[in-house]
This record gives structure tokens, sequence and C-alpha cells, in this order.
């Protein structure tokens, strides 16, 4: 119902017998792949060989970025609270050494923490210590996870367990310093 | 231990690191209240009361020991997180750098135990 | 409700980047007339239809679940079109590409990176290897809880952008692709978790994320890849740790085992 055909898949193709069209240079084409060999040799470029468009820009991070986001901020506050507090272990240890040597020494690290430069050490360090301890209890709900059925545990009953936690160790402390138990 | 391309020993310090932090969140608020402020103050009483009441506790060798190794899990996350910091400032020290960060939270506990036994031994 | 109260026009800012003719991008703004249901997506449609028709951007679905209008604005990483302009009013608003990707054009960032990762986890079931599963390969609504959540992610990529560490190593596997593999470990019908634990517990595999939760943050599906980092932080630190005493015990990733 059509007309001869011109090719068929397994024949052989008929002669091409049309004059070959005129070609011209692609001079656009041709600009691009030695824009991007130029590029592929100054190094600031992607170009992989092949005549490609892309030139994609890579941002850099500058060094500053944890100022840029409240939420960084807070992170970075955080991360730095840590070695404030790891100030104040060294601190205790000494004492623990203080408390083995003898009252001499015991009274003399007791009197250092009334020094004003410790003192104020001792302050950053109860505020990284608060900072710690509430952004711990934040995130931990996130990786312990209780489940119950279909669903999870609520984040308060992780946090409250911490808490608690804390409320025993400081009752234990306060009740054996204040001599509950001599 | 298996090996394979970028397997480090991340997992043990990070898990020391979270370990250090878990204790760090009820440990050290209590702790500071009362060694910083409340005994130098004299809540407890002078330097003499709160030695009697635990110097005889303290200078048992395996109480010592149970709270330098605490101690160490919380200098250990301090040093974890400073490290990490570092990396966090595009700064990216030669290995030394961090064997020393880390090393001071394991030397200190080591030297401050080691002190402490002799302190206790001679005193 | 045909009427609404707020609208106008409002200036915005759009980071435009030319790769065959510009070095660094420049920020254009546009005059985009709003009412209370103009989203951030048909601004910029207004711009391309009525303004400039080079402007380049992806979209597809228009209602938040395809994944493909992720833009920073005024630098935070949203859906395009889950974001109204009212919200920004008066303005302006700024738009620019995701952070921390390779900008091809415009709006339009270099996603390859992404894919790489992952697929690099092998985000499908793994079958049981030592037996069929039981026709229909069923699951009770407790075993699909335990990764329901991880199951939301629409590849948006919002978290990359959010993520400092990812855009300090490049090579850091990433918030979604972790999530994915996280998803996949803790599926019952799943049993390739040895397969994946080479991938995650590498230097640029979990290790890079320091917690910073802003990926969580920005999530607009509420799947919480932070939570996930974490859990598989603490899952390859257990089977490291029983590798560690049982050297020649050798099924890290057991089903059973250290993936709570
Ligand atoms: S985890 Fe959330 S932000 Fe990240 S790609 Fe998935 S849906 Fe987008
Ligand atoms: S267009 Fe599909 S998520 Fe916005």
């Amino acid at each position: 119902m059509t007309g001869a055909p011109t090719s068929s898949p397994t024949g052989p193709r008929p002669e091409d017998t049309r004059p070959a069209p005129a070609r011209t240079l692609d001079v656009g084409r041709l600009a691009q792949a030695d824009r991007v060999a130029r590029r592929r040799e100054e190094g600031t470029g992607a170009g992989d060989g092949t005549v490609s468009q892309r030139n994609p820009y890579r941002p850099t991070m500058k060094r500053t970025w944890f100022l840029a986001t409240k939420e960084y901020r807070a992170y970075f506050l955080r991360e730095g609270a840590a070695v404030v507090v790891g100030l104040f272990v060294l601190n205790l240890m000494l004492g623990m050494v203080s408390i083995a040597a003898g009252l001499d020494s015991w009274t003399w690290w007791v009197d250092l923490q009334r020094n004003p430069f410790v003192l104020v050490l001792n302050v950053l360090a109860l505020a990284a210590a608060v900072l710690h301890t509430v952004s711990w209890d934040q995130l931990t709900p996130s990786i312990i996870k209780v489940q119950r059925g279909t669903r999870f545990l609520a984040d308060g009953w992780i946090i409250a367990q911490q808490v608690l936690l804390l409320v025993i160790f400081a009752a234990v402390m306060v009740a054996w310093l204040g001599g509950a138990w001599s | 231990m298996r090996r394979w391309a970028g397997r480090t020993n991340e997992p043990l310090f990070w898990g020391l690191f979270g370990g250090g932090g878990m204790v760090s969140v009820f440990l050290m608020p209590v702790l500071i209240v009362i060694f910083a402020f409340l005994v130098p103050f004299g809540v407890f009483g002078g330097a003499e009361g709160t030695y009697e009441t635990m110097h005889g506790v303290l200078t048992n060798w395996f109480v010592a020991l149970v709270l330098f190794v605490v101690l160490a899990l919380v200098l250990w996350h301090a040093a974890h997180r400073f490290f990490h910091s570092l990396h966090d400032l595009k700064i990216h020290p030669p290995e030394i750098v961090r064997v020393v960060i880390y090393g001071v939270a394991l030397l200190a506990p080591a030297i401050g135990y080691s002190l402490f036994l002799v302190e206790a031994a001679t005193s | 409700m045909a009427h609404s109260e707020a609208g106008g026009v409002m200036t915005v800012e759009v980071q435009r980047y030319r790769p065959d003719v510009d070095d660094t991008p420049r920020l254009v703004s546009y005059e985009v007339p709003w009412t209370q249901d103009t989203s951030v997506l048909d601004a910029l449609n207004y711009i391309k239809d009525e303004l400039d028709s080079s402007i380049t951007f992806r979209w597809s679905c228009r209602m938040a679940i395809c994944g493909s209008c992720g833009f920073m604005l005024n630098g935070e990483p949203k859906l395009g079109c889950e974001q109204f302009l009212r919200t920004y009013a008066p303005g302006p608003l700024r738009i620019e590409p995701l952070a921390n990707h390779a900008v091809e054009r415009d709006l339009v960032v270099d996603l390859e990176p992404f894919m790489t990762k992952l697929a690099a986890v092998e985000p499908y079931l793994h079958p049981d290897p030592t037996g069929t599963p039981e026709p229909g390969n069923l699951q009770t609504p407790e075993q699909m809880t335990r990764y329901g959540q991880f199951a939301a992610c629409i590849n948006c990529m919002l978290c990359y952008a959010a993520c400092p560490q990812v855009g300090l190593a490049t090579d850091f596997l990433g918030p979604a692709a972790i999530t994915a593999a996280v998803r996949y470990n803790k599926d019952s019908r799943d049993f390739g978790n040895a397969q994946r634990l080479p991938l995650l517990d590498q230097e640029d595999g979990l290790w890079p994320c320091t917690f910073v939760g802003a990926c969580s943050t920005a999530c607009p599906k509420g799947v919480d890849p932070a939570a996930a980092i974490q859990q598989a932080k603490f899952a390859a630190t257990m089977d490291w740790a029983t590798e560690f005493v049982m050297p020649h015990h050798g099924a890290p990733g057991a089903k059973d085992g250290g993936h709570a």
C-alpha cells in the first residue's frame, strides 16, 4: 500500500544518489571545544575531553561558616563547652591527688578554688557543663529509641531518666558531704 | 578485626566519646557545684570537715580507680570534640597533634592516678 | 475565600550562573506580583514566563513530594513549592541554588555525587541468603515501625545543603544516603547489613558527622536523618566491639545484633 521500501532491516541499503548536503562548519561548537580545552589546561573547569557546555561553579565553605546561622552557632558553642569542662576535670584530678596527700594539701586545693582566676574558670565550667547536659538531653532521645508496638516511647521519658540520674547523684553527694553517714 | 578501605578505629574513639558525654550529663554539673562552690565556700564546713568525710572513702585504691576512669572518659569526650572542632575550622593538623590531643586524655588520668597512689601510700 | 488580604509586588533576587559565560554567579533582581497563595516555585515560573525565559531551575510535582525544587531561600534550604512568598513579605527574597553543591546553571545543581552516594549503600532489599521468604515477604506493622520514619525520604538533598560536614568533606556519604542504609538495615525483610557496613564504617562514611543536627531541621519530610546517623554510629560501634572481642565471630550486622 505504500511505495517501494527505501531500506530494509536485512537487505543492503539502496545507494543514496542525492547530492551531499553542503556542510557548514559548526563554528559555535568548535569554539566551545576550544574553551573546554583551555579550561582543562588551566584547570578551571569540568570538561572530560568531550565537547561539553559543563563548567560547574564550585562554591567553597568559608572558615567562619559556623557563625552563619543560629543553629551552627549553638553547635559550635556546644563543642567548645566540652573543652572548658575538660579543664575542670584536670582541676578535679588535682583535687583527688591533694586529698590523698593529706589535710594540708587538701586545704591548699580548697583555697585554690577561691582564687579569682580559678573562680572565673569554675563559673565558666559550670555554664559549660549545664549547656552540655541540656544539649545532650535534647539529643539523646533521637539515638535511644524504645519501641512499644507501633510507637516509640516519648522523648520525655528518656530525658526524665537522665534528669533523674542527676538528681539522685546530687542528693547522694550532698547527703554524704552533709554528714548523713558519719 | 576485619579491615577494609577507609576503616578506622573511629568506632572505639566515638564509643568512648559517647560514654564520656553520657556520664558527664549527670556528673559534671553536680561535681562543679559541689567542689567549685559549695566546698570552697564552706557550705559543708571547713576543709577539715570535708577531709574527714571523704579521705577514708576516696583513698581506697579501687574507688579512686573508678573515679579516675570516669573522669578520663569525660576528658576523652572533651578531647574528641576539640579534635573535631579543628576540622570544623578547616584546620587539618598533622597526625602528631591528634596523638597529643587524645594523649592528654589518656595520660592525665594515668599520671593523676599514679601520683594519687604514691601520695596515698606516703601520707 | 477568593479574596486575600496580603499581596503586592516583591523583589525576588535569584542567583544566576551561565556556565559558558560567567566565572562566578551573580544575583539578579526581579519584581514579582504575589498573593496569599503564590509559592516560591510560582514566583520562579512567573519570572520564566514573563520576565526572563533563560532562567533555569528544576521542578516537577509542585506538591512537595518529588524532591526536585530544593533551593536556598534567604540562606535556608527549602522546597520552593512548599514555601510561600507571603512568608517572606515584604521581601526581598533571595533564591540561591542548594548549598554544598556544584552549580551547573542558575538554580540547577549537580546531582551526580549524591546519586552515587545513594546508590553506593545498596538501598534495596537483600533477600535472605539462607532461603526464600514466605509468599508475600510479610511484615508486621511493628516491624514496619522500626524503619517507617526513615522510609519517608524524597531525596530532595535539603539535608546535604544544610550539613556543614558535607561542605567540609565532599566525600562524606551524607545524611540521606546514610538514612537510606539505616532504613534497609532496620527492615526485617532485608539481609544486607553486612554488605553495607564497610560503606558506613569508614572515614568518609558515617564518621565525618558531628551531630550538628541541621539535616533534621531542614528535612521537609520529618525523616530525622541525624537520628538515623547516630543510630548507625551506635550499631557500627557495636559491630566493631563484637569483632574486637570475638575476631572470628564474623557476623556483624546480624539482624538481631546491635541494630536496635
Ligand atoms: S532526609 Fe529529608 S532532607 Fe534529606 S533528602 Fe530525604 S527528605 Fe530530603
Ligand atoms: S516540585 Fe516536587 S517537591 Fe517541589
